[in-house]
């Protein structure tokens, strides 16, 4: 059994004693938010920008010069469909309010976080996934001759290798997302478990 | 500002950081107080606010769990006062940072209604978490 210590009257003691600098509530309220909404907000903004610029480049560039309806087609679908997300996360983000209880508040915030991660896995497969399918349908034939095409054996070691390349590329990229918002994700996993207990 | 700056201070890693916090707390109180519907005691709004802000921020050092020296003893402090502060600001260091929450509003004398209210946990969970941390702390700060 511990020895009985008045700790709330030691708390108020070291209240007492404080000489914490004091803080420029003017200067406060006018800087900028530091927290990670504000962060994910920005990256958010940039990006959904980023696409608004590049919609117009890919109608021009792949389907009105180039005719290229099927990957012009898909890479103005996938534009549209991450534009829509952008919004989405963003309204969440404007609208996230702190004043909630601690633990509903962490709880939307890791929500928000794993949808954000989300976004750059996505992008990370479909794009290793759609340059895979590219390079099989396009390039190798164009780089190929019909000898080596029409043996199974190349086909096999094409796919083998690009595959087992592509996927190298795709964990490395997964790594680098997860060791910039791995740890954070996880953290607050752990917090809104603690509280849920 | 006293009320948040002890909260901060719990979670702060240094000086610079709980400058930080306090700031993004400020800034998120002003940018939420004309929300404020009055659903709950005003208290009760500004320790959730600073706790969310406290949990949620995106720091990048581990805390130390040495105290930050911004205490004054005055000459005629018991010296035993003195240390058993410093253990007891030490001991909340060490928590965990849900134990520290619970603990700190405990600290201010909230109620487990209140507590339970600011940190979305039940009143019986919040009695039987008050009970085993001023325990741990007790027995931290006994060595």
């Amino acid at each position: 059994m511990a020895k009985d210590i008045d700790i709330i009257a030691l708390w108020d003691k070291g209240k007492q004693l404080d000489s914490s600098p004091e803080i420029d509530i003017d200067k406060a309220i006018s800087s900028k938010s530091k927290g990670t909404l504000y962060w994910i907000k920005l990256i958010l903004t940039i990006e959904f920008w980023i696409n608004t610029i590049a919609l117009p480049l890919f109608v021009y560039f792949l389907i009105i010069q180039d005719k290229d309806y099927i990957w012009g087609g898909l890479a103005v679908f996938i534009t549209i469909l991450y534009l829509f997300y952008y919004q989405f996360l963003i309204g969440q983000i404007k609208g996230f309010s702190l004043e909630e209880d601690v633990r509903t508040s962490l709880k939307k915030l890791y929500g928000y976080l794993k949808f954000f991660l989300l976004h750059y896995k996505v992008v990370i497969w479909v794009s290793l996934a759609i340059g895979l399918l590219k390079g099989f349908i396009e390039d190798v034939p164009q780089q190929s001759t019909p000898e080596q095409m029409a043996k199974p054996m190349f086909w096999i070691v094409t796919i083998a290798v690009s595959i087992f390349l592509a996927s190298i590329v795709g964990a490395v990229m997964h790594l680098m997302v997860h060791l910039i918002y791995g740890r954070k994700i996880k953290r607050l996993k752990k917090l809104v478990k603690e509280f849920s207990n | 500002m006293g009320v948040i700056t002890h909260i901060c201070k719990a979670y702060a890693a240094n000086e610079e950081e709980l400058k930080d916090l306090i700031q993004e707390v400020t800034i998120q109180l002003w940018k939420s107080h004309q929300k404020f519907k009055g659903n709950s005691k005003i208290s009760t709004w500004v320790y959730r606010v600073t706790l969310n802000v406290c949990l949620a921020i995106n720091r990048k050092k581990k805390i130390d769990t040495e105290p930050m020296s911004s205490v004054d003893y005055e000459e005629d402090t018991d010296h035993t006062e003195r240390e058993q502060i410093e253990m007891l600001y030490r001991a909340i260091r060490q928590l965990k940072e849900s134990e520290r929450a619970i603990i700190l509003l405990y600290l201010e004398k909230k109620s487990y209604q209140e507590i339970s209210e600011i940190l979305g946990i039940t009143v019986s969970n919040v009695g039987v978490k008050v009970n085993r941390l001023k325990d741990k702390l007790k027995t931290m700060i006994n060595g």
